[in-house]
């Protein structure tokens, strides 16, 4: 019976395609593939005319033509056509060629516009669906990642909702390094987004509630989408003029005029699962406790006895310890508990699934496509889930042979009923309470079938082992017994309590649309009216339950946010070929209107709620209530106008000129204006030396510049003056406002300069191109710190240009190309440099402070990225002790280097920079009949990231020091307790005698009574300290000063054993952990495996058999493997120190590498 | 009808294009405009006190940082002093961590700014007052300062100069006379009761306050101006003469708190508003306690409570309760065991010795506030270190009327009169009359009334309110002057106003305590504790002007011998 159906409805297609009908020569046949496979639904016309059919499920076709000299054209997507002309034959089979990826791709740059990649003086970087390997990770933009060179792409964890951090071309925005540790150095400069010809209403990457809710890309339907293209900053960018300083991504979503003629129907399902792989090494040897007698208090950490030595920790016989199944204290002795490697044990296995369903009709008057797909995803992190449904429709109606219609409309809605912090220690970020978990605490098993509330007392007393006191009267908690509630005795959060109850639900509703008409005044020249919006709504709440380590009266957040943007333009384009088509010209000129608006609210009520579980505006204080925050703005709107020319000669060189004059911002109206020319050239030597140069498929030189911005939106320089929300006993107070701005500011902009080759030869099987660029970012305006004492913190000016010079190129090789088999092999390669150029002569050397202690610091020379600890690593400066690091009894080396001059800050305290030197990226793909197999790798070389992971492991003691700096340790330490302690300890009063070393021998015998003043507990720093009796009063050095004090004023560290520095085990490592960053800086480089997919489709006939058009099936895994230069396992890329997507080079506690794996099954009809 | 399809189209179009242009830009350059109008100075001035007063008083909660006048001590934080001679903030910085510069200077400019606009000239008088106060604090901490040409920031200047001490204190001197003729005008305008939140309006009680701030700071600076050529004696006779300056605790400049949220409360105020502290962890000093407690000072049982956990010789454990100035406290003795519980201590001339716990007392501070932490707090089980007295619970509250937002205070004024007097800067009175009354109006400030009975009350347990006999403290011989312009009388006028200033008033202490090298005590103990170092004499410079002022800064350093140092003394103190 379906199968009937099936035969009507194709034959149902045959009529539609068959209009006129001549019954004068009958002629029939097979058509098949080069490899034999049997094509149905390939089809066939007669050349000149519109008779047309399809072939049926057996690949057979008939078809009537005017007479037997009639020639067939034969098409089949995906492969070559081929025309063939009967010549009297009336039984002819058919084989097609599968299409050969040709170099004459055409791709989509600037307003929507198609190009033949050939003639372009710029590069462009489209990724077409069949490549963007979505499936597993929800977000297109992820798929991108080492397919497209000279982009750097991050994003913090695996969830398909989170912010995809864009760096086309390296960085050059002084605004990021500015902006220090408030935001990254990249989030400035993210892409213009445009949709079908619209621009998106924000890309704004940033946290709310602590958390990353995910950019506007996230919401786009990756089964929507048809192509992306990178205009990279050249050429065709121009033509978004003010807002492409960044470049710009061009999405293009699919649509029916490319589906088969007809009805069609796609179904596909993925599944797949992750879980993490690598987790960093947690110290499964000590005790957290140095007297051993206080196992239930606070938070984690690991200062104690060694496991094996049970005399010493249990010394004071049986401690309170609590019970979460019986919540009660348990006295018992300690001991070992917990779980090997916490943090796996509590990340538990994440899915994904899929559905998509999509339909399509393509029609002689027009086409439609139907899209919807629903996903689901579950993440590694308990309890964390996320929703996205999809919707969009796409049809094309042509009212005549000369215009046509097209319109637009998808809808997306994302709901993430909770979504957990993962960044920063402790808190409530439940992965790194999981991660440091002591080894005397309960095994996550525990942890997870206990009641995260005490019996009785839900969403008031938090279950959790990490308790600041016991009640002296008996084995009960201390806060049950408080009438006040909450009183804070919470030393550390029950990670399942972090996981379930500490809520962040939001959603996020995109709303886009767009109607476009197409006008064919003359054969070459056309009409476009268009028009579109992109309207955002974001909402977020965050319910914090009392008793939470962070919040002991709990809290409530709600943010909620609206975006629209409107564009509108109007173009007309112009082609024709003249001089015997010798001269071409394309051209295109228009006008664009745009507007966009926002409005929000937001409040925050995080300290405290009124009563238990009262998650709402009236319960929380009314300090909270003040700082509510609404606002509606009126937001940008610009006039421009544009136009672009594509001059070829001979198919052989083509000049591209474009330029657009934008309207928009509020300075004075004669500031308002400013035009953005660009320009290329191209010269297809390939065209013109056909004769020499016979085995070049391709051989092209191109060159651009082009000229782009940055909106402008400044306010007035002028003080404002209103009245406060806060009041004094009721009386209400004044404010003082007004951004200080640079009256004399002039528009940035950025030139990008570019060259480059692209060539073919040996039948396309060696491809490649390489192009260098030069990318001047100036006229920087940004907010750059100015003294405090100048009544203002920043002003806002032009500060200066940072000139990016890069270089990428790729190389694809095609080994093997017969019948059965296809072998290709690409390697790409990409690096780049941004150094200030110029600044502001006023300004010479100014220090932002960056995350985890680093600084950034802006002079004209300096590299952007470089980060210089904030507190480095005191080295004496002079004399015979040059070199050696300066110790101090009481802080280690914690607190010497503070308040250093920023000049010698910046000379002892490089680090790295945040962005690699140098990106490769390695693929293959193997096609063996049906099957395909593709691997994608990349290789991260340089470049460095501060672990403030590692900075808070070590702190807490949960760090193995000795594997943690491998071969560095040596340097740094003698003994240590990793390393096996020291061979003896001196008598504790023999230590330091004289009255000028009380401290010295106060702090050390002080560090001694500890540990029983064991020596395989006891260690020093390598280095040397002031010795009070020759130094004099140290009260008039300054922290420079003290570096270069005369030879006689300094003492090695070791020399002398009566005379040394020991330290237990927190003040020799922890303690300098916290404050110094170069001890917890790693080198960035890093390899991965970034995915590998197996595909097989089905045979045509065999899919037919099924009464389908198409069937695959498709394996893939990705983040499959990982090398990384760093002893904690951190993947570099997901290096992110803030709240959400920002800080990078920065990592703190993110989720851990993530491996996903899973199946899709795609069925065409 | 595809013809009107079309021409629809193009219609809709051309409306979407041209619409609305002109409008909007006006709305959005409105709302820039809009604001200029909606302030007055009145608000301003409200502003003014609360952002002047407020970090101003917070000094008190800034002791544990090390900059050890020996008051008190946070169990956890312990004192800092070693890093506080390399420490710099970020910006500057009053107590609260908020920038003069950009906050309260801002907010005294533009209350001129629409007082001018305004014709209301007091408002004005009132802005110099109140700079003066932030002005001085911010030279007194640092040294030069940025004045004169600071806050140019919208006229074009962002890097300022700095101002020399000397031409500080002048201006600020010109500045205090010009209030004060502003405020003595009959025809100058009236004070908004309402925002007036410090006086109510009440022009004499601003004189009063400007008079009295102006005796301050030529005290302080009076011996560098005489060493530079001028001599402040007249002008300072000539206040004493006019009468208007602070005499009774009414006209303290103190801003009562009001205890709604965190902002408008009590610093160390434990009653939630989640500014949330650990009450306990602050310990008062022995030096305070053991003073006060060999002068049978009544102050001390406002300020302290007994120690919650003392050791007894008693073998078992007793407890008992406490009411100490209406309040309850528990004192729980634990049997001390065998071994006493040592510490190392250091006395008055700063020499290290071993201190021994003393056995079944209520009232003992730390003599060691370095190793605080270690000392007291590992070696015992008791979780609030209550081996040692700690703060009353007077200070829990988040408002009292003797817990207020301390500028300056009556007692003050009455100290400085007594050492001017001393000193024969003025003449007429006595010195220790002036002291005498300097100490009652402290007294009297923590609600300590006077017994009359003729003798000194020694026993403060189970007293509902303190009270004694003033002039029978006041006779006791290591309290009385002798009236002679000793350098032993200027001593006690000295530690008397450093007692008064306990709680009140850290950012004025920090000065005097350097000025005046008294107490002596804590020249000598704070070095004990840190490795070759001597005592702190002012912050470093901010970050940010080593950042983004550079030169000026630099050449600021001349001032201090070439050195950012905590060590380096400024114009006033050399």
């Amino acid at each position: 019976m379906k199968r009937k159906i099936f035969q009507m409805l194709l034959l149902g297609m045959c009529l539609l395609f068959t209009s006129n009908i001549f019954a004068q020569v009958k002629v029939s046949g097979v058509v098949k593939s080069s490899s034999g496979e049997i094509l149905p639904g390939a089809t066939i016309v007669v050349k000149g005319t519109t008779n047309g059919v399809v072939t049926d499920a057996n690949g057979k076709y008939s078809i009537t033509v005017p007479d037997a000299k009639s020639s067939l054209i034969v098409s089949f997507i995906g492969m070559e056509n081929k025309t063939i002309a009967l010549n009297g034959k009336t039984s002819v089979d058919l084989t097609l060629a599968p299409t050969i990826e040709n170099l004459d791709e055409v791709v989509v740059t600037a307003l929507g516009m198609k190009r033949s990649a050939k003639s372009l003086g710029y590069n462009v970087n489209q990724v077409n669906s069949d490549n963007l390997q979505t499936a597993g990770v929800g977000n297109a933009l992820k798929s991108l990642e080492g397919k497209v060179t000279g982009v750097q792409m991050n994003s913090l964890s695996s969830s398909p909702t989170s912010s995809v951090l864009f760096t086309i071309r390296g960085a050059t925005s002084l605004g990021g390094l500015l902006a220090g540790s408030n935001s990254t150095i990249n989030n400035s400069t993210q892409p213009l987004i445009v949709i079908d010809g619209i621009p998106v209403a924000t890309n704004q990457i940033g946290s709310v509630s602590g958390i990353d809710v995910g950019n506007r890309m996230s919401s786009i339907n990756p089964d929507d989408i048809e192509s992306v293209s990178i205009l990279k900053g050249s050429g065709a960018a121009a033509l978004y003029g003010s807002a492409a300083g960044s470049g710009v991504v061009l999405v293009t979503t699919k649509n029916g005029s490319k589906a088969k003629k007809g009805l069609g129907v796609t179904y596909s399902n993925e599944f797949s699962v992750e879980r993490v792989f690598n987790t960093p090494p947690v110290q499964r040897r000590f005790m957290r406790d140095a007297e051993g007698d206080q196992a239930y208090m606070n938070g984690p950490d690991g200062d104690g006895w060694d496991i094996a030595d049970s005399k010493n920790i249990n010394a004071n016989g049986p401690v309170p310890q609590w019970n979460l199944m019986t919540q009660q204290f348990d006295y018992k002795l300690q001991g070992a508990l917990g779980d090997k490697d916490p943090l796996k044990a509590f990340l538990q296995t994440g899915a994904m699934e899929t559905n998509n369903l999509s339909i399509t009709g393509n029609y002689d008057k027009g086409s439609y496509r139907f899209n919807y797909t629903n996903m689901l995803y579950t993440s590694v992190v308990p309890n964390n889930q996320t929703t996205r449904n999809s919707l969009s429709f796409n049809s094309t109606y042509k009212l005549n042979n000369k215009i046509s219609i097209t319109s637009e409309a998808s809808y997306t809605h994302t709901f993430t009923p909770q979504q957990a912090n993962i960044q920063g220690h402790l808190g409530d970020n439940a992965i790194s309470v999981a991660m440091t978990t002591p080894i005397d605490m309960p095994k996550m098993s525990v942890f997870r079938n206990s009641n995260p509330w005490l019996n009785g007392f839900t969403g008031i007393y938090q279950n959790t082992p990490y308790l600041k006191q016991v009640n002296e009267t008996g084995n009960v908690r201390f806060a049950k017994n408080n009438s006040d509630g909450s009183d804070g005795n919470v030393g550390s959060d029950n990670p399942y309590f972090d996981a379930r109850y500490n809520i962040r639900t939001y959603s996020r509703d995109v709303a886009f649309g767009k109607v476009q008409l197409d006008y064919e005044l003359q054969k070459y020249l056309r009409l476009t009216l268009r028009t579109g919006l992109d309207f955002e709504t974001f909402g977020l709440e965050h319910k914090i339950p009392w008793d939470s380590k962070n919040n002991n009266k709990g809290g409530y957040e709600e943010t909620n946010s609206t975006s629209l943007a409107t564009n509108t333009d109007a173009m007309l384009n112009f082609s024709k070929g003249f001089l015997n088509n010798k001269l071409s010209v394309d051209a295109t000129g228009g006008v664009n209107f745009a507007y966009s608006e926002s409005s929000g609210s937001s409040f925050s009520g995080t300290d405290g709620l009124v009563q238990p579980n009262a998650y709402s505006f009236s319960a929380i204080s009314q300090n909270s209530k003040n700082n509510a925050n609404i606002f509606r703005n009126i937001g940008g709107r610009s006039y421009s106008v544009y136009g672009t020319a594509s001059i070829g000669w001979a198919s052989q060189v083509y000049l591209d000129l474009s330029g657009r004059n934008d309207w928009v911002g509020v300075l004075a109206p004669q500031k308002v204006s400013k035009f953005y020319p660009g320009g290329s050239l191209s010269w297809l030597l390939s065209e013109t030396f056909k004769n020499q140069l016979p085995w070049a498929d391709l051989l092209k030189l191109r060159g651009g510049i082009a000229e782009t911005g940055y909106g402008i939106g400044h306010p007035y320089n002028l003080d404002t003056y209103g009245i406060a929300g806060s009041y004094w006993n009721g009386v209400t107070m004044g404010t003082v406002g007004g951004a200080l701005v640079d009256p004399s500011i002039k528009p940035e902009l950025n030139i990008t300069k570019e060259g480059g080759v692209d060539f073919g030869i040996l039948n396309n099987r060696i491809s490649g191109d390489f192009t260098i660029y030069e990318k001047r970012h100036i006229n920087q305006i940004q907010s750059i710190p100015v003294t405090s004492s100048s009544g203002f913190a920043s002003l806002q000016t032009n500060i200066g240009a940072v000139k990016s010079n890069g270089l990428e190129a790729s190389l694809t090789v095609v080994p093997v190309r017969n019948k059965t088999w296809e072998w290709s092999l690409n390697g790409s390669f990409s690096t780049f440099k941004s150094v200030v150029q110029d600044l502001d002569s006023r300004f010479t050397t100014t220090q932002i402070s960056y995350v985890e202690n680093t600084n950034f610091y802006l002079y004209k020379g300096a590299t952007l990225g470089d980060m210089y600890a904030q507190q480095p690593l005191p080295i004496i400066q002079s004399g015979a002790y040059k070199g050696q690091v300066l110790i101090d009894p009481d802080n280690g080396t914690q607190d010497v280097s503070k308040g250093l001059s920023p000049a010698l800050a910046k000379k002892i305290g490089f680090i790295g920079n945040i962005n690699p030197k140098a990106v490769w990226s390695f693929n293959t793909n193997v096609k063996y009949k049906n099957w395909n197999l593709g691997v994608v790798t990349s290789f991260r070389v340089g470049g460095a990231f501060v672990s403030g992971t590692a900075r808070r492991l070590g702190d807490d003691a949960l760090l193995d020091m000795k594997k943690y700096f491998g071969k560095n340790y040596s340097k740094y330490y003698a003994g240590g307790r990793y390393a096996g302690g020291l061979p003896s300890m001196p008598d504790p009063s023999s230590m330091f005698p004289g009255s000028a070393w009380a401290t010295f021998r106060n702090d050390v015998q002080y560090y001694m009574s500890t540990y029983n003043g064991d020596p395989r507990y006891f260690g020093y720093l390598k280095g040397v300290f002031i010795n009070p009796t020759t130094a004099g009063d140290l009260s008039q050095y300054n922290a420079d000063a003290r570096l270069s004090l005369a030879d006689n004023s300094y003492m090695v560290n070791g020399a002398n054993p009566t005379q040394t520095l020991y330290f237990q085990p927190y003040y020799m490592e922890g303690q300098n952990f916290w404050k110094n960053s170069q001890f917890i800086s790693s080198s960035a480089t890093c390899f991965k495996i970034k995915e590998i997919n197996l595909t097989y489709k089905l045979d045509k006939n065999l899919a037919s058999k099924l009464m389908c058009q198409d069937i695959s099936f498709t394996a893939f895994a990705k983040n499959v493997m990982y090398w990384a230069k760093n002893n904690l396992h951190e993947d570099p890329e997901n290096a992110f120190d803030g709240s959400a997507v920002n800080g990078l080079g920065g990592s703190n506690y993110t989720v851990p590498p993530v491996r996903i794996m899973g199946i899709k099954v795609t069925v065409g009809f | 009808m595809k013809k009107i399809i079309f021409f629809s189209f193009v219609c809709l179009f051309t409306l979407i294009l041209v619409s609305c242009h002109n409008e909007l830009r006006i709305a959005e350059q409105q709302q820039n405009f809009d604001n200029q109008y909606l302030g007055y100075s009145k608000y301003q001035l409200t502003s003014a006190i609360v952002n002047t007063a407020i970090p101003y008083g917070k000094g008190v909660t800034l002791e544990e940082l090390g900059q050890s006048d020996w008051y008190f001590v946070s169990c956890y934080a312990a004192d800092n002093m070693p890093t506080f001679y390399l420490s710099r903030t970020q910006y500057w910085s009053a107590n609260d961590g908020s920038n003069p510069y950009t906050g309260v200077f801002r907010t005294c400019i533009a209350m001129e700014t629409l007082a001018k606009n305004e014709g209301n000239n007091s408002y004005i008088a009132l802005s110099y007052i109140l700079k003066c106060v932030n002005l001085a604090y911010l030279t007194e901490k640092y040294g030069d300062v940025p004045f004169s040409k600071a806050i140019l920031g919208r006229a074009g200047d962002v890097f300022p100069t700095y101002d020399s001490q000397k031409s500080i204190y002048t201006q600020m001197f010109a500045m205090l006379d010009n209030a004060v003729k502003i405020l003595n005008d009959p025809s100058s305008t009236a004070i908004d009761a309402t925002q007036d939140v410090l006086y109510k309006g009440v022009k004499a009680q601003w004189i009063k306050f400007a008079n009295s701030l102006k005796f301050r700071l030529i005290m302080h600076s009076y011996k560098a101006f005489k060493a530079a050529g001028t001599d402040y004696a007249d002008t300072l006779q000539a206040i004493v003469a006019g009468g208007n300056f602070m005499q009774t605790n009414a006209d303290n400049a103190s801003l009562p708190f009001v205890g709604t949220y965190s902002g408008d409360t009590w610093y160390l105020s434990t009653v939630s508003y989640n500014n949330s502290n650990n009450f306990t962890s602050y310990k008062p000093t022995n030096a305070i306690v053991g003073k006060s407690r060999a002068l049978n000072d009544p102050r001390l049982y406002v300020w302290c409570a007994p120690a919650a956990y003392p050791l007894t010789a008693a073998a078992t454990a007793s407890t008992k309760t406490v009411m100490i100035n209406g309040f309850n406290n528990t004192v729980n003795y634990s049997p001390v065991g065998s071994s006493p519980l040592t510490t190392t201590g250091a006395d008055e001339n700063g020499n290290l010795y071993t201190f021994t716990y003393p056995l079944d007392t209520m009232w003992v501070g730390p003599v060691n506030v370095q190793e605080i932490n270690s000392q007291f707090g590992y070696k015992t089980t008791v979780y609030d270190n209550g081996r040692l007295c700690a703060l009353s619970q007077l200070f829990q509250k988040p408002k009292d009327s003797r817990l207020s937002a301390v500028m300056m205070e009556s007692s003050e004024m009455q100290f400085l009169l007594a050492e001017a007097r001393s000193k024969n800067l003025i003449t007429g009175s006595t010195a220790s009359s002036y002291y005498n009354a300097g100490i009652e109006l402290s007294f009297t400030r923590w609600g300590i009334t006077n017994s009359g009975s003729g003798t000194l009350t020694t026993n403060f347990v189970g007293t509902s309110s303190i009270s004694t006999d003033f002039g029978a403290y006041e006779k006791q011989a290591n309290v009385a002057l002798a009236n002679d312009g000793s350098a032993n009388d200027l001593k006690l006028i000295a530690f008397q106003k450093w007692l008064s200033n306990f709680l009140t008033n850290y950012s004025e202490e920090f000065t005097e305590i350097r000025r005046s090298g008294n107490p002596a005590f804590a020249f000598s103990i704070a070095p004990a504790f840190t490795t070759g170092e001597s005592y702190p004499y002012r912050y470093l410079y901010p970050q940010d002007e080593l950042s983004n002022n550079s030169t000026n800064y630099n050449s600021s350093l001349t001032d201090l011998g070439g050195n950012d140092a905590g060590g380096a003394k400024m114009w006033i103190f050399q």
